[in-house]
């Protein structure tokens, strides 16, 4: 197997036995663990393309950070249950997503193409229909398809919903009495209860089909939480923390349900997010402003239809474009052709040495991007780009280079040390990544199509916490 | 949640209902039972266990959803009905009930896609039909919405309702004249029919009004709204959306005058409403007297308790807490019938509770903390029965009587209830300000911010601090947080250029400029960017800035005018600023913001003071409200030791400005240099009270406190306040905390207190002496008497020149008597 197996592995895994104790805490005391999933190990990955039973839950937790994950090295135990996946899963240490505005992100991690390929980089931007989203593949494969969400930016109008057979927004049902909400985050309606019990549902009518289900979760990005889980304070991070905690314990509540009826050992679970949150780290507060590491490094876990024993935890560096080419992989669904993400599965599977070392080179290269005029129709494009090569990242700033900053992400994780004039020679060719990555262009006719948002939409979009014009 | 519990209660009903309902019944018809008598929870329940047992029998998974639909779960719904559907066909019956759910559960697309299905089996079907143009119209597909509602108006065609989606739709279209049809059609539909109430015709005739108002036809739609006024002239269905069309159409100003007529219809004298949005106009004019007037009168006439909190409420919003306290006890007067007063009996607040409910109570309970009435206060605190409410109310309270720590306590804990709640976070940064924790309370400012900017100035005051504590940087992210929330804040424009010029970073400046002129400030931006350039030290660019700018001699560019001339005088030109200014004076003779500006340019030569010194003064004669006029005048006066004229004019600017915390630190100041003491004393405390942040208030009063020989913690907080935070007193303030301090006995501390002050002072032969006396206090005499010939060195007639020679001359007998050695690692640099 290709993790490191050495001190980061081995420091791995005695956070992992850590959080051993702490995970089964979601059963709750004096309870069997209902997670009645057989055990094995990364040879078994091989086995599941063969299998025609398998469903896939996709968990997308809008505005989550990687770092405020226990099972990422967190010290708040804000996590049981995601903890418990990546405990008995697959846990990928350093992902980043494409964007940190969900839109764009979203567009990337569906189709695996880079925002500057799918072109969806505009608040009026929608997905071409000629992308090829996992729910298509997943349908022509015969798995029912669903999709619950409460982003408006993942909204059927912006083409997100190719492939869904029911691509559904719940409508909000009683929140908790004892809730809390940060006011910031803006109102939109319901919790993610509402996406909870639907999935709960859609699983019950479906228990003895195959199904592919995505569930968008808004609950951190509202800076929800509960009483019992408003446990870690009152300033704003720490309400953060709370909604993850809140976050985290409703979807114990879907694993609950998954395990109890039985049907763990045949569903992959897959977490992702689309984009972190800033507390000032770089100045600034929120997300879709910057692409500092705050806001795209986010956790990515999969967890299988057998607890994999030991746990397998990936430290090279992935992407979100890189989730569905792996999981489609492991699967046996075959993916579109020429995307920009790439299938983890060999690395997993100990096959990436076989790959040469240009091949190698090139998997250690990552964009992302944002227009900080996404909101602003009459503003031109403001872009910035991240490029990461090796143990640099470089932030282009396309409308004045001299505000470039060129970070080492190993010895200055948090990117606060500009290393732009010291390191030229690495400027320059990381500049000239970002430049040659912007001419590449959407491999569709006539790239993002533009659509046209009403008023009501732009309101719920507003409604997030959004400026848009 | 505790959901095995919730499960367990759920079955033991099921199982008493099944033996009241008969037990031998199949499945499918309890459930059908359950589903006719409306017991739609039971029959979830039930079919939920049932199914649990035969999850393949479709009938019941139907059921199931349709139990779920009635059940007010359509988006759960879905589910077992798609699942239904997609077993049974076009065999079963799930469609409709599908499709139904499909639109109300979320997913409008499907649902008009399976009714487009259901209806090529049956084109009859006008429940799909209706269905489906209502999930067009939500999917925003409006042909498709438009073909639907045709269909449906062939069978209808007088339906009101589907008339008025129609012109709608059509109008989203842009298919106007096909709208406006329609709109025509609905009128003399509404005009030929007799039997419809006046209500009915007068919202037929304003809905006509808003389809031109939606055209894009204000002028026509004006027409009809005066039409539809003139013929039901006291019709609120005419009047709400009138005024909201004028609000909309730019005409803000025939509102006010709409309103008046309205109020003054002897109908409209008992219509809260009218007389509560015309109190909101004129208080929006600045004709504040007339809107209390107006509630004042309504309140007497309606003796109804909303009038007076309708009352209690603008009073709030003028800022007048006593007003609002009193309004508060008239609404409980009149409700329980008792005399007006401030003795509330138990039976007062149980109606508050009822009138106004919990958050009612609460929100007199802070009203009155607002007053200033603590008694009072606490006879509300014990009916308040939220806990968090409670809390809130004693945090303040302990706050507005000078108990910070208990309030922040308070506070903290009521976050934990309620932790969106941006007002009290700010006053719980406000607490940490007042007992030196002044990281907490950046953090609480911050949160604020972060919760609602808009809600509060916390975002202005956090950068304030953060500038003052010499990160401009900081400041300048959270001043353009706090805009992003609250556009075109100009407070918030100048702390931004505070910022970019603290942090030496003159690209913004432009955008900064323009983001003033949007906000209506275009004179305003133009000299802050010109201010800012000159401050960073590239005069030339600021005058080829103010040099492309055509109206720089109009009054509005005064500002700029003066920045121009500053700059040209100090390039060897004065005779020529001081002609450009008269001739621009010339042509606006007038113009109180001109001679403002020929004050500025005349004050440049020390020789014309007094000439600038008149300038000023017709300035003020010719606007009393012009800020600038009276603080250079005031300035003046004190430069002639006439501090009470100067205190006068810096009062009337403190009450034009009572944001700007420099005003009435100045007039306190004045009324200081006056001899006032003890009246400036209480003055700088009010300034303190109201901007907590102020770090030469707290340099003064740290100062004072410090005289009178108190060094307890409040001269502490105090003094730290001052050299944190200080603007123009940093220097003096480090040396009132080092002695502070060193009374204190915190000899560390106060040595550190007066390195920085030497740091900071030109003339620091004090701050050296009594950083000597320290180092003598802690023992290191060697480099005590290093400091104390450093005093000496830096000015020999310093005040404490005396006590210094005393001190040297007592460490030297102290060095003959013990003749100790220094140890090296013992100098006062390690």
């Amino acid at each position: 197997m290709a993790t490191k197996r050495g001190k980061q592995g081995l420091i791995g895994l005695l956070i992992a036995a850590a959080l051993l104790a702490g995970a089964y805490l979601i059963w709750g005391s004096g309870e069997e663990n209902p997670d009645q999933r057989p055990t094995g190990t990364v040879e078994d990955l091989r086995t599941l393309r063969e299998r025609d039973d398998i469903n896939v839950l996709f968990v997308l937790i809008d505005t989550l950070r990687a770092d405020r994950l226990r099972s990422y090295g967190y010290d708040r135990e804000t996590s049981p249950a995601l903890d418990y996946l990546a405990l008995t899963g697959i846990r990928f240490a350093e992902n980043r997503a494409q964007s940190s505005w969900t839109k764009s992100s979203m567009a990337s991690l569906w189709t695996g193409l880079y925002p500057t390929r799918t072109d969806v980089v505009q608040h009026v931007d929608a997905l071409a229909d000629e992308a090829k989203m996992p729910a298509e593949l997943f349908a022509d494969a015969g798995y029912v398809t669903a999709g619950i969400w409460r982003n408006g930016w993942v909204a059927p109008n912006f083409g997100f919903s190719q492939g869904f057979e029911i691509y559904q927004t719940p409508i909000a049902q009683q929140a908790p009495a004892d809730m809390r909400q940060e006011a910031r985050a803006g109102r939109i309606d319901g919790t993610d209860i509402d996406v909870i019990f639907s999935a709960m549902e859609f699983i019950r009518a479906h228990r003895d089909q195959r199904w592919f289900l995505y569930i968008h979760m808004m609950d951190v990005h509202q800076y929800i939480s509960t009483e019992n889980t408003a446990i870690f304070g009152n300033s704003y991070s720490d309400s953060y923390d709370n909604s993850i905690l809140w976050t985290d314990s409703q979807l114990g509540e879907l694993l609950m349900a998954l395990y109890r009826m039985d049907l763990a050992k045949k569903t992959v679970v897959v977490v992702a997010s689309d984009h972190g949150e800033a507390f000032g780290e770089h100045g600034t507060e929120g997300h879709a402003r910057d692409l500092y590491p705050e806001v795209v490094l986010t956790p990515f876990i999969i967890s299988l239809p057998f607890k994999l024993n030991p746990p397998a935890v990936v430290y090279s560096r992935t992407q979100n474009i890189d989730i569905w080419p792996t999981v489609l992989d492991m699967l046996g669904v075959s993916g579109p052709p020429d995307v920009d993400g790439i299938s983890r599965l060999p690395l997993l599977l100990d096959e990436e040495r076989d790959l040469g070392p240009e091949a190698l080179r090139a998997r250690d290269l990552g964009f992302a991007q944002l227009d900080r005029n996404w909101g602003k129709l009459e503003e031109p494009p403001s872009t910035i780009v991240a490029v990461r090569e090796g143990n640099l990242r470089l932030i282009h700033d396309t409308d004045d280079q001299a505000q470039d900053q060129l970070f080492d992400i190993v010895a200055d994780s948090g990117e606060l040390r500009n290393l732009a004039e010291s390191h030229s020679n690495d400027l320059e060719r990381l500049r000239e990544r970002a430049k040659n990555y912007l001419e590449s262009g959407t491999p569709w006719e006539g790239g993002a199509p533009e659509v046209e948002i009403d008023e009501m939409h732009l309101r719920q979009l507003r409604a997030l916490g959004y400026s848009i014009e | 949640m505790n959901r095995p519990l919730q499960s367990s209660i759920a079955i033991l009903l099921l199982l008493a209902q099944l033996v009241l309902t008969g037990c031998g019944q199949e499945p499918n018809a309890h459930a059908r039972e359950l589903l006719k008598t409306a017991q739609f929870q039971a029959a979830v329940d039930f079919l939920q266990s049932e199914l649990k047992k035969t999850p393949s029998d479709m009938e019941l998974v139907e059921l199931y959803g349709i139990a779920l639909l009635r059940n007010r779960q359509p988006s759960l719904a879905v589910w077992p009905l798609r699942r239904a559907y997609r077993e049974t066909g076009d065999e079963g019956t799930a469609l409709i009930p599908l499709v139904e759910a499909l639109a109300r559960g979320g997913a409008p697309s499907e649902a008009a896609e399976l009714a487009t299905q259901g209806l090529e089996e049956d084109p009859s079907n006008t429940l799909l039909l209706r269905m489906r143009a209502s999930a067009h119209a939500a999917n925003l597909n409006q042909d498709a919405a438009l073909a639907d509602l045709d269909r449906l108006l062939e069978g209808s065609p007088d339906h009101l309702p589907l008339q008025e989606t129609r012109a709608n739709i059509l109008l989203k279209l842009g298919r106007l004249e096909e709208a406006s049809e329609v709109m025509e059609q609905i009128s003399a539909q509404v005009k030929a029919d007799r039997s419809l109430p006046p209500a009915l015709k007068a919202r037929a005739c304003a809905n006509a009004a808003i389809f031109q108002h939606k055209r894009g036809e204000i002028e026509a739609a004006g027409t009809a709204f005066d039409a539809c006024l003139a013929e039901s002239p006291a019709a609120q269905e005419v009047i709400y959306p009138m005024i909201e069309f004028l609000e909309q159409s730019d005409q803000g100003d025939r509102v006010l005058d709409l309103l008046t007529e309205q109020a003054s219809l002897k109908a409209a004298k008992g219509r809260l409403m009218i007389q509560v949005l015309l109190a909101a106009q004129l208080r929006g004019s600045d004709r504040v007297t007339e809107a209390t007037d107006v509630l004042l009168r309504t309140a007497e006439y309606l003796e109804a308790p909303q009038g007076w909190l309708e009352l209690a409420e603008h009073y709030v919003l003028i800022d007048d807490m006593p007003g609002a306290a009193d309004a508060v006890a008239n609404a409980i007067a009149v409700q329980t019938g008792g005399e007006v007063g401030y003795g509330l009996m138990q039976e007062d607040f149980e109606m508050l509770q009822s009138m106004g409910s919990e958050d009612g109570l609460f929100a007199y309970g802070d009203i009155l903390v607002q007053a200033k009435r603590f008694d009072e206060v606490r006879r509300v605190l014990p009916h308040l029965s939220e806990p968090v409410h409670k809390l809130l109310i004693e945090a303040r309270l302990n706050l507005a009587e000078g108990r910070p720590r208990e309030a922040l306590n308070q506070y903290q804990e009521a976050f934990k209830l309620w932790p969106s709640n941006p007002g009290a976070r700010y006053l719980a940064a406000v607490a940490a300000m007042r007992i030196g924790e002044f990281d907490e309370a950046a953090g609480l400012f911050q949160d604020s911010l972060r919760s609602d900017a808009t809600m509060s100035d916390a975002g202005i005051v956090l950068g304030r601090m953060q500038l003052l504590q010499g990160s401009p940087e900081a400041a300048f992210n959270t001043a353009n947080l706090y805009l992003m929330k609250s556009p075109g804040d100009t407070n918030a424009l100048d702390l931004i250029v505070r910022s970019a010029v603290a942090a030496r970073v003159s690209g913004v400046l432009e955008g900064v400029q323009q983001a003033y002129a949007a906000a209506g400030e275009p004179a305003q931006g133009l000299a802050q960017h010109a201010l800012a350039l000159e401050s960073m030290g590239v005069p030339k660019q600021a005058l080829e800035l103010l040099d492309t700018e055509n109206e720089i001699d109009s009054p509005e560019n005064f500002l700029a005018l003066a920045a121009w001339a500053r700059m040209t005088s100090a390039a060897g030109e004065a005779q020529t600023a001081i002609e450009r200014v008269q001739q621009a004076l010339g042509s606006h003779p007038e113009s109180a913001r001109l001679e403002v500006a020929l004050g500025m340019t005349l004050d440049l030569d020390p020789e014309r003071a007094e000439e600038a010194a008149a300038a000023y003064q017709r300035a003020v004669t010719l606007d009393p409200e012009l800020v600038e006029a009276r603080v250079l005048l005031a300035r003046w006066l004190t430069s002639q030791e006439d501090h009470e004229g100067a205190t006068a004019h810096y009062d009337q600017v403190a009450e034009l400005q009572p944001n700007r915390a420099n005003h009435a630190f100045n007039a306190a100041v004045s009324l200081l240099a006056a001899g006032k003491t003890e009246e400036g004393e209480a003055r700088l405390q009010a300034v303190l009270e109201r901007h907590p942040w102020h770090g030469d208030t707290a340099a003064w009063l740290a100062k004072f406190a410090l005289q009178r020989g108190d060094t307890g913690p409040e001269t502490l907080v105090l003094a730290r306040l001052a050299a944190r935070m200080s603007d123009t007193l940093r220097p003096n303030a480090l040396e009132t905390l080092g002695l502070v301090r060193y009374e204190r006995g915190e000899m560390p501390e106060a040595r550190s207190a007066f390195r920085q002050a030497i740091a900071l002072q030109p003339e620091p032969a004090s701050a050296l002496y009594h950083l000597g006396r320290t180092l003598i206090a802690m023992g290191r005499n060697a480099d005590a008497r290093q400091r104390l010939e450093e005093a000496l060195a830096a000015d020999e007639a310093f005040t404490m020149a005396d006590s210094a020679r005393a001190l040297l001359t007592e460490l030297s007998e102290l060095e003959k008597a013990e003749q100790e050695p220094i140890e090296a690692n013992e100098t006062e640099e390690s």
